[in-house]
């Protein structure tokens, strides 16, 4: 009994202590204008940016080791963002939003773009359209993609990292080239020697691939159907084929983009030769799923790509 | 001992009263709600003004993005193209449907007509359902709301369009099954020799064509599917089909003439009459500047 009386003693000892002023821990700014202020803190930053922002997107294929850039521009005056990146030029309309979400902005891509046609396609961490934005900076803004991808999972996908687009090495490497891989026919049709060298020391055999035009049939299908490619204008399609030494040739599908080369997964489509388990051999083999091209010379093209940090950790050669 | 404890226990309980009496906030401070579901809106586009006097002239709200405020965070779908959307509203929404139903059958226009459309780019995911270009019954098994989706595939030709609106209207049959019901009658006059899920295929495996269903008294094979989606298809081939071949399908069969002759007057007393609604879409698609 006495135990009791001593423990309630304390209990209530600490209660008193406790309960004053609790205020006092909270800066006393309403939820609202918190996120007034970030919301208005994101559009200074989006419109700061001459030259945009890059958003890497990341696969959920461990083989991957690459994450594709996207370079943004947003006009903030009239909601547009224009892309470069693999999938075009620039050569679309889209808009976004930016509307209020559970404490935070909600960043939207509000009408058909490249991030919807991502997210379409799937096996990225491009979860949703809708993003959350978590924290803004002069050089960097977090954003989350506000679902994780199925009805059932709970909200908050994965965090992407939008780095400002300045003085980043590999982007005018990527723009100097100004013909398209697409119309060079003497890389058609002929065997194709693929050398990589990865940044992470990991040895690559050379692989022997091609490339072939796809049927007038699958082109017309494509272009009327397979998101990346109906919605881009730059976007072709050719099979990028790869003969390994050992094990059944491969012919999976893949697009010629702005000076890029690559390479999708998705179940929507059928075959799986062509759609899914086509690709996923030259993601195996490549450790990437597109390829920057930063010159096509005579014989040869010469391709990189980057990671999540935009550092270049393949450089290869395709060549003739 | 245990009476100082006490003691002490109930002064402090007595002065816990005062202490955590006095010294409140002077004035407490409700924070303002916050929507966290609001449209927030930037500048006009082009779409925007167009969707806005659309609202103006026919009540109805046309969707081309969306929010969590108008889709929940469940269902998954794909926004449209800009330019898509933009035909799509001006041809589709203004054009083919909204404009001749004010026009001509203004009861059924004032009293039908749903107050949102939503316009998909591709497909919608219902959790894990996924559903075609039609959007399907999910989306448009409520009244207010009418969904379309496929928009981005969509031929923005004359006759593309013109053959679109055959699905809006199966769609929007949907609705009006939902909030009138087809009839205890009707659901009877098939009854039993329904397909179910083996609708596109005759016991043989072969492929059930038109002519195939209209014979077993259906207007499509998808018709035979169950009677909501019989209900459906007929105010689409309707819609699809002039009057003199309707009557010759119907002469097929005599439970489809019977089940035709109900849907016709469902319309009719509602204040639309599908034959002559056929007609003025072949000739406003016709005139479409496309």
């Amino acid at each position: 009994m006495k135990t009791i009386y001593k423990i309630t003693f304390f209990i209530a000892i600490m209660a008193m202590l406790a309960s004053c002023k609790k205020d006092e821990l909270l800066d006393g700014s309403q939820a609202k204008s918190r996120a007034n202020a970030l919301e208005k803190e994101f559009k200074t930053q989006l419109h700061n940016s001459k030259d945009g922002w890059v958003l890497f997107i990341t696969t959920t294929n461990p083989d991957i080791k690459t994450a594709v850039p996207l370079i943004l521009k947003f006009d903030t005056a009239l909601n547009k963002v224009s892309v470069k990146s693999i999938y075009g030029n620039e050569d679309r309309t889209t808009y976004f939003n930016i509307s209020a979400a559970t404490g935070m902005p909600l960043f939207s891509f509000a009408t058909g773009s490249i991030i919807s046609d991502i997210y379409e396609i799937g096996g990225t961490n491009v979860t949703d359209y809708f993003f959350k934005v978590l924290s803004v900076s002069k050089d960097v803004i977090e954003l989350q993609s506000y679902r994780k991808g199925t009805a059932s999972a709970s909200e908050g996908g994965a965090i992407f990292r939008m780095v400002k687009n300045e003085n980043l090495p590999w982007v005018k490497d990527w723009e100097q080239e100004t013909i398209k891989l697409f119309a060079q026919t003497r890389f058609f049709g002929f065997y194709l020697n693929a050398e990589m060298t990865y940044a992470s020391g990991d040895v690559f055999t050379p692989a022997r691939v091609y490339f072939l035009n796809q049927s007038a049939g699958n082109v017309t299908f494509l272009k009327a159907n397979y998101p990346t490619i109906s919605n881009n204008k730059t976007v072709d399609a050719v099979t990028f084929g790869y003969a390994p030494p050992v094990g059944a040739a491969q012919t999976p599908l893949a697009m010629m983009g702005y000076n890029s080369i690559f390479y999708e997964s998705t179940l929507s489509f059928t075959p799986a030769s062509l759609f899914s388990t086509g690709p996923q051999a030259l993601m195996k083999l490549f450790k990437t799923n597109y390829f920057l091209i930063r010159k096509i010379n005579t014989s040869s093209i010469d391709v990189f790509a980057l990671d999540k940090d935009g550092k270049e950790i393949i450089t290869g050669k395709i060549s003739l | 001992m245990k009476n100082i404890y006490l003691m002490v226990l109930a002064v402090m309980f007595i002065a816990s009263t005062f202490i955590t009496g006095c010294k409140k906030d002077d004035e407490i401070v409700v924070e303002e709600l916050i929507d966290y579901t609001a449209v927030k809106k930037g500048p006009w586009n082009g779409l925007d003004s167009l969707t806005d006097t659309i609202f103006k002239n026919y009540g109805v709200r046309v969707y081309y993005e969306f929010n969590p405020r108008v889709i929940d965070p469940t269902t998954f779908y794909v926004p449209p193209q800009y330019d898509k959307a933009k035909l799509y509203t001006k041809y589709v929404v203004e054009k083919l449907w909204l404009e001749p139903l004010k026009k001509n059958f203004p009861m059924f226009f004032n009293n039908q007509k749903p107050i949102e459309f939503l316009i998909l780019g591709t497909y919608v995911h219902f959790n894990s359902i996924s559903s075609g270009t039609a959007a399907g019954a999910g989306l448009n098994g409520q009244f207010y709301r009418l969904g379309m989706g496929g928009a981005d595939k969509i031929a923005y030709t004359k006759a593309g369009l013109r053959d679109h609106m055959n699905t809006l209207f199966h769609e929007h049959a949907h609705q009006l099954d939902q909030k009138f019901g087809r009839g205890y009658l009707y659901d009877r006059v098939s009854q039993g020799t329904y397909y179910q899920l083996n609708y596109l295929r005759k016991p043989d495996n072969t492929t059930r064509t038109d002519n195939d269903a209209q014979l077993d008294g259906f207007f499509t094979p998808y018709g035979g599917f169950a009677p909501e989606e019989d209900f459906a298809t007929s105010v689409e081939s309707m819609i699809r089909y002039s009057k003199a071949q309707i009557q010759t399908i119907v002469a097929k069969n005599p439970k489809l003439a019977n089940k035709y002759q109900m849907v016709y007057k469902f319309y009719l007393d509602k204040g639309i009459d599908l034959h002559q609604m056929h007609d003025i879409l072949n000739q406003v698609a016709s005139t479409l500047p496309l």
